[in-house]
């Protein structure tokens, strides 16, 4: 025994079974997505429809009421590939996945269309109420049956987009050794630049001098804070290409490479900062001083700043 | 490659040529110039050919007719306009020539 779908084509009514009428679906819709952009996509899948529904008529008689699936898949087979000849040549297949995410809008356009086809069709019966009662109950199973092709189809969607997401956000699953070496040695040099960087900048800030160096020409302290940041991205680029490079190639492209590197990297910044301020404070009475004085030197700097701010 | 997958883009392209010719004859429909062409290396199927036709009618070579049927729904009746029959005559000339190029090729003068 199996399950009969009752179909509308071009306003014909036939009775398929189930897998035929998934196989003319999917006949159809294909035809419907090379079609796409054809100005006469309409009027050709109607002659289509029409074509196909004088072959199923053809098949079925007094005794005969339901076209079987067999007999679908010979008609298709009949009918060739709906090809748009004003399509360009060789134009490459869709990929799965676009097509698969395409399949979604065009089935949601495609039951919307139905869904007008049959409204349209049924108005025709309005003033015979038998005729109109059979319309109602033959639209509103037509309607259920697209409405499940539909969610069968976004349920799939879902599915492959979890494959997709799945697949790109995994972890690789092999790391090359530079990317172990590199990478942390990268993080160090950076870490240290960054450090130099702060440094450069408490100094200037408190003294007017970077490490004993002037401002020339009595420049504000804000051209100063402009210069050393300029100064420190000009330094630091060459190592973040390097990253970048080594990142790209050990992960393949755009891949994103998982959360692991991200935190060696940030734990091998903090490592560094906390051994060199212990190393700091410890073995230098200097740099001890300098940190003891620090919140009041950044308090005067921000003074500085706020002054040379209202003299303006 | 066997000679027929070679010529598969000729074929293509000679389609609406050969199409132009058939409705040039009399007022037919799908199933007419399917049939005519059938017995021939140009044998095509209803999915190309309706979108040709209608590429067809869209640049106004053909047009066409609704004509009641004794089977059926009524159906298209298509029949060659001015512009197409100008265009088959031009690409009737166009086909001797190239027939002519190709029969020509590589004999030797006298």
């Amino acid at each position: 025994m199996n399950k009969v779908i009752t179909i509308n084509l071009n306003g014909n009514a036939f009775a398929l079974e189930e897998d035929g009428y998934e196989a003319l679906r999917a006949y159809l819709d294909t035809a419907a997505r090379r079609l796409e952009g054809n100005p006469d996509k309409d009027e050709i899948i109607a002659d289509i429809e029409q074509a196909i529904a004088d072959k199923f008529r053809a098949v079925l008689g007094a005794y005969k009421t339901v076209v079987v699936t067999k007999e679908v898949k010979s008609i298709i087979a009949e009918m060739g590939p709906v090809q748009d000849p004003s399509a360009p040549p060789d134009e490459p297949p869709p990929s799965p996945s676009s097509s698969r995410a395409s399949r979604g809008a065009h089935l949601a356009e495609e039951f919307i269309r139905r869904a007008k086809e049959g409204y349209y069709e049924g108005m025709k019966t309005f003033g015979d109420r038998k005729a109109h009662r059979e319309w109602k109950r033959r639209f509103k199973w037509e309607m259920r049956g697209w409405k499940r092709s539909f969610k069968r189809e976004m349920h799939e969607n879902a599915h492959q987009w979890g494959q997709n997401w799945s697949s790109y956000w995994s972890p690789p699953s092999r790391l090359g050794l530079s990317a172990f070496i590199v990478f942390p040695v990268i993080a160090l040099l950076r870490a240290l630049i960054a450090l130099l960087g702060l440094f450069a900048l408490i100094s200037l800030v408190c003294t007017g001098a970077v490490f004993g160096l002037s401002l020339p020409f009595s420049a504000p302290l804000w051209v100063g804070i402009l210069f050393l940041f300029v100064v420190y991205k000009i330094v630091v680029w060459p190592l973040k290409a390097v990253h970048h490079a080594f990142f790209f190639n050990a992960f393949h492209g755009s891949r994103y490479a998982g959360p692991w590197v991200g935190l060696t990297e940030s734990l091998i910044w903090i490592a560094f900062i906390v051994v060199f301020f212990w190393f700091a404070t410890h073995h230098r009475a200097q740099v001890h001083e300098a940190l003891e004085h620090l919140p009041r030197a950044i308090h005067h700097g921000v003074d500085s700043v706020r002054q040379w701010w209202s003299e303006r | 490659m066997s000679i027929n997958e070679k010529f598969n883009a000729i074929r293509k392209g000679l389609l609406e040529f050969l199409v132009l010719k058939i409705v040039s004859a009399e007022k037919v429909y799908v199933a007419d110039i399917l049939k005519e062409l059938s017995g021939t290396e140009f044998a095509t199927q209803e999915g190309t050919l309706y979108p040709l036709l209608s590429k067809m009618r869209r640049e106004g070579l053909v047009d066409y007719e609704w004509k009641e049927s004794e089977a059926g729904p009524p159906r298209k009746y298509y029949e060659l306009t001015g512009k197409g029959k100008e265009q088959l005559r031009e690409t009737s000339d166009y086909w001797q020539q190239i027939s002519g190029t190709v029969k020509n090729l590589g004999q030797k003068q006298g």
